[in-house]
């Protein structure tokens, strides 16, 4: 369903450079850095209080480049979930830095984050992406009108286009299946052109078909709008429509995969020994770091 | 976000219902209260006597120089007459064309009439002919023009505008009270049941003031939807409940109900204010949601009471409390549902706003029964109880304030009502009462207690009046008692213990006070003291005795022909006889039926038709107070009703998903049927405690007793009532709400 028409349309329509190549310029003046859009350095998250804490990330450093396409994997309950809020900054580490361009996240406060999530970075989860009461236009546009822009009807309609749902945008979610309503969230995270798309399990409610058509349209956001996508799944065939596998065990690193294929993924998972397919229930209690 | 906000209103317009009706109503009773205000500020009486004068001279009913405050004037009880004399000199105004001379009622004393209608020559200017008559006039006598006219016949109107405004005054501070926290808490339910939508807004980039203001949009809206609905009942509702009080002789008949725009649009504007503050602490709330709550399966519990509310709650009590001790300190008469009632209703409030950490402790004690009686189920009631304590505590408020308020409310009436009577009939020393249609032989007194049997017979004369000098503010600047005795038999049927000078030299310009009384005045036998009458006129009366009295007497006695004069019927039309101790009753009255059956008109009775009398005169304020009770405890009622049912309409997906593992639909309903036990329980519970918090203590004062005074049934009935309208409350919308299949119900968006 992406057809190269829209492959056109996905570029940014008004400057004869792609947005990628603006940003990268912009970016390098202000910071001096390169090539990544997040960066996590050290970074550790705790839940919970003294008797009953969860060590949910335990140290991670890593980086996602711009206009990648990541895929986050690893067992139930092994942190992949609060590694993507503190890299989207919807949630802050307990230590460490989380570099979004230049932003450093730690040292922003609610406000800060709120703003810098609405321009900079795209969400898709699970489920309940929608507000229900909102059609789909409205859901699309709502990051814009919350930052107090207009949306360009033309921009609106061509996203709408892209994820195949021009002639719903006035319906609400209710009237949509599973798979268009998370067509509508990828609108909608694409729409403010953000740095980062973050992506918790976008297909894990979804037939294999409709699974496949979300895969394609952010690969195809990460291809040929050059954007940066970090998606968090279980599933190896999902993995491979990534650019890179990050492998998470225990709130730890456990691994990279360059250019996974699902053979090759499903083979390092078997390798890790971390889970199979059925997967063992989560292994909670190495997490679990017990009162001292 | 406007957008938004109306989109919300319209598609999720359940999760408001609670909150709509909550603003309708207070609204409504708002408007309803503020037609009453007016009505009583204008106290319009269509002339019928007096209709063809263009104006009306009539003596001022309100004395200005109690000393108290200057906007409530006490209304004096007698007739205020005028100088006849007066009438010459209007008639030689210029631009009078005819006058005509009014008496409404009594005998009025020589040289005096009621009022004086004055007629303008065609073509002079009612305002400026108005001027020149003023100009005449001294400062206790004053002109009424178009529907003040009235007044002047209907002298209780000036009476019953106070009374009426007074009650519609408090109706209207409990309107707000009770609104303000009814919609915060009907708003803080609809946060916790859309907790999802507003986090996953968060993750897209809504900023917590963003939040704020979207909870504070949609409810402006709401308001303004709702106040604009209300106007129409609003219109009706005043007419309708003065009607109910000109019935009750609480407001004078013929005095006119107005209801004009004002109360109108200021009722709308305060049930705005009110609905937005109440929005204030659901949009802090919101504002505290974390976006990471939006990919939370099941929506997780927040901190169990902030800082604010503890604090707000604290407050709250502390007001309550004052209010309490007010109340104890003041106690007596008509003045007590004043502090009383605002104590119970922030006694209530405080104790709803602890609902959170209260309902915890109420839901420990009463688990072992549920799970006793319920099994497994009452085991889930019981979880979830605990599990959703803020949602608990968003449900349990109105129950506690259902409770609190009507039990509150109407046991501090009966227990103040039952001291009072106490007191009364302690006063009350007579044993039979002779009265008359017109005027007593004046040698019948002394025949009376010259018979057998008989300790002593007094005149009896009651009016009200003020001590101008030396200054003194009598009781909260309503005026003293003033009682009219025969010298001779004042001692017999007075409870008076006198402790200087004679009871026996009650005769001309004298009177006799209390001791006490009489040092905080600095004055003793032979002392002059300047009394303002119940007809507005000044007299002398120079101390012939002091006494000592029982508490809360605050009764000056005073020659009866003396005060007879400044009474609007002119003379005594009653006897009070006093038995000798050991004396029969009956035959008693039998001999002063007897004596008394030559003269015409005149009967003989027990001392109940005095008790009967005050109890007459009580069931006004009593009245007033069942009103009052009525109306709050309809709404909190409403309340209750709208946010169960909102919350139980909300877990349409949990109880589908509860019978997708399992669960038969009957085994749902007793699930639920006990979760509403826990909450009506405990709800009143608290509600008890709350109230018992003012009861306790002002039935101790009071009536020396732990219990208030009043029928336990009192009780019964409101915690039984309560407790059958939290379980229709619930187990109705949840029977609704499990009728259809339960795979549907579990995939429903909620
Ligand atoms: N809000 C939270 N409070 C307490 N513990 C949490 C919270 N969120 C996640 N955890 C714990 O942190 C660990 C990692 O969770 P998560 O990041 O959701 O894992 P994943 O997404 O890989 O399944 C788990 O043990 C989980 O129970
Ligand atoms: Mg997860």
């Amino acid at each position: 369903m992406c057809s190269s028409a829209r492959d056109d349309r996905l570029v940014n329509e008004s400057s004869g450079t792609g947005p990628d190549d603006k940003r990268q310029e912009e970016t390098l003046k202000k910071s001096g850095k390169t090539t990544d859009a997040v960066r996590l350095t050290a970074v550790r998250k705790v839940y919970g209080k003294r008797d009953s804490q969860v060590v949910a990330l335990d140290g991670v450093t890593t980086r996602f480049d711009r206009g990648t396409f990541t895929a986050v994997m690893g067992p139930s309950g092994s942190g992949k979930s609060t590694l993507l809020q503190c890299a989207a900054g919807l949630d802050q580490p307990t230590t460490g830095s989380v570099m979004l361009e230049e932003h450093e996240l730690s040292e922003m406060n609610e406000t800060e984050l709120t703003e810098l999530r609405r321009d900079r970075i795209g969400f898709v989860f699970q489920a309940f992406n929608l507000l229900p009461v909102l059609t789909v236009r409205q859901n699309v546009t709502l990051p814009l009108r919350l930052a107090g822009n207009k949306p360009a009807r033309g921009r609106v309609s061509k996203i709408l286009d892209q994820v195949g749902l021009g002639e719903r945008s006035h319906h609400r979610p209710s009237e949509l299946s599973g798979g268009q309503q998370q067509r509508v969230a990828i609108a909608r995270a694409l729409i403010s052109d953000p740095a980062v798309v973050f992506a918790d399990e976008p297909t894990g409610a979804l037939d294999t078909r409709t699974a496949r058509d979300i895969l394609g349209l952010l690969r195809h956001a990460s291809q040929a709008a050059g954007q940066t996508i970090v998606m968090v799944t279980h599933d190896p065939v999902a993995a491979s429509y990534a650019d890179r596998v990050l492998f998470l065990a225990d709130g730890r690193l456990a691994g990279e995969l360059d250019s996974p294929t699902p053979e090759s993924v499903a083979e390092r998972m078997t390798h890790l020994g971390a889970f199979d397919d059925d997967g063992p229930l989560p292994r909670l209690e190495p997490t679990r770091k017990g009162q001292r | 976000m406007l957008q938004l906000a109306l989109r919300t209103l319209r598609f999720r317009a359940g999760i408001f219902v609670a909150a709509f009706i909550a603003m309708f109503f207070a609204t409504a009773i708002m408007m309803a209260c503020g037609g009453l205000i007016e009505t009583g500020i204008r106290t319009a009486v269509p002339p019928e006597q007096t209709a063809s004068a263009d104006i009306v001279i009539a003596g001022d009913q309100e004395y200005h120089d109690s000393g108290g405050d200057p906007d409530e004037p006490p209304i004096l009880p007698e007739r205020v007459r005028i100088d006849a004399g007066l009438a010459d000199t209007i008639a030689a105004l210029p631009g009078v064309h005819q006058i005509e001379t009014f008496v409404f009622e009594g005998d009025p004393p020589a040289g005096t009439v009621d009022a004086i209608g004055v007629q303008a020559e065609p073509g002079v200017d009612v305002g400026e002919l108005r001027e020149r008559i003023d100009a005449e006039l001294d400062s206790r006598t004053i002109t009424l023009v178009g529907d003040e006219r009235g007044r002047a016949e209907l002298r209780e109107a000036m009476e019953s505008g106070v009374t009426v405004m007074a009650l519609a005054g408090v109706f209207t501070a409990f309107a707000i009270l009770v609104s303000v926290f009814g919609v915060a808490s009907m708003l803080a339910l609809s946060i916790i049941q859309r907790q999802r939508d507003l986090a996953l807004l968060r993750a897209v980039g809504a900023t917590p003031r963003q939040l704020r203001r979207l909870i504070l949009r949609e409810t402006l809206l709401l308001s303004l939807l709702a106040t604009a609905l209300a106007c129409i009942p609003g219109r009706f509702l005043g007419g309708f409940v003065f009607d109910r009080l000109v019935a009750q002789g609480i407001a004078a008949d013929g005095v006119v109900f107005h209801q004009g725009w004002i109360p109108t649009v200021a009722a709308m504007v305060v049930a705005i204010l009110a609905a937005v503050a109440g929005a204030q602490g659901a949009g802090r709330r919101a504002s505290r949601i974390k976006p990471t709550q939006a990919l939370a399966e099941v929506s997780v519990e927040g901190k169990m009471i902030g800082a604010g509310r503890l604090l707000l709650a604290m407050i709250v009590l502390a007001g309550g409390t004052a209010l309490t001790l007010v109340t104890i300190v003041v106690m007596s008469g008509p003045l007590t549902p004043a502090t009383g009632a605002p104590a119970v209703i922030l006694l209530a409030i405080g104790f709803a706003l602890l609902a959170p950490v209260l309902t915890k402790v109420t839901t420990f004690m009463v688990q072992w029964p549920v799970r006793a009686v319920g099994g497994a189920t009452g085991e889930l009631a019981v979880l979830n109880a605990r599990g959703r304590s803020g949602r608990m505590a968003a449900v349990m408020g109105p129950v506690i304030l259902l409770t609190t308020v009507s039990t509150g409310m109407l046991y501090l009436q009966t227990t103040n009502d039952e001291a009072d009577r106490q007191s009364f009939a302690e006063n009350l020393v007579a044993d039979a009462v002779v009265t008359t249609e017109d005027d007593f032989d004046p040698h019948l007194v002394e025949q009376l207690s010259n018979l057998p049997g008989i300790a002593g017979a007094s005149e009896y004369v009651a009016s009200v009046g003020f001590i101008e000098d030396p200054p003194d503010s009598s009781p909260m600047n309503e005026g003293w008692t003033l009682q009219g005795v025969t010298a001779e038999g004042a001692e017999a049927t007075t409870p008076v213990e006198v402790t200087a000078g004679s009871l026996s030299d009650l005769h001309a310009d004298t009177i006799a006070i209390e001791d006490q009384h009489g040092d905080k005045l600095g004055v003793d036998i032979g002392d002059t003291i300047t009394l303002r009458m119940g007809d507005n006129t000044a007299r002398d009366v120079q101390v012939a005795a002091l006494f000592s009295a029982p508490e809360d007497y605050s009764t000056l006695l005073l020659p009866a022909d003396t005060l007879a004069a400044h009474t609007t019927a002119g003379t005594a039309t009653r006897i009070l006889v006093t038995f000798d101790e050991n004396a029969d009753p009956e035959q008693l009255v039998a001999d002063l039926e007897r004596v008394t059956a030559g003269a015409d008109g005149m009967a003989v009775t027990g001392r109940d038709v005095l008790l009967e009398e005050y109890d007459d005169q009580k069931q006004t304020a009593t009245l007033a107070i069942y009103i009052m009770v009525l109306m709050i405890a309809g709404y909190a009622a409403i309340t209750v009703i709208n946010t169960l049912a909102s919350s139980m309409l909300a877990r349409r997906r949990e109880f589908g998903l509860q019978r997708l593992a399992g669960s038969t639909r009957g085994q749902v309903m007793r699930m639920v049927g006990l979760e509403g036990a826990i909450v009506s329980v405990s709800g009143v519970l608290l509600g008890t405690a709350a109230a018992a918090a003012i009861l306790v203590p002002v039935s101790i004062k009071r009536l020396d007793s732990v219990l208030p005074a009043g029928s336990p049934w009192i009780y019964a009935s409101m915690a039984a009532l309560t407790i059958l309208l939290t379980l229709g409350a619930m187990l109705l919308p949840a029977w609704r709400v499990t009728r259809g299949r339960p795979a549907e119900a579990a995939l429903a968006i909620e």
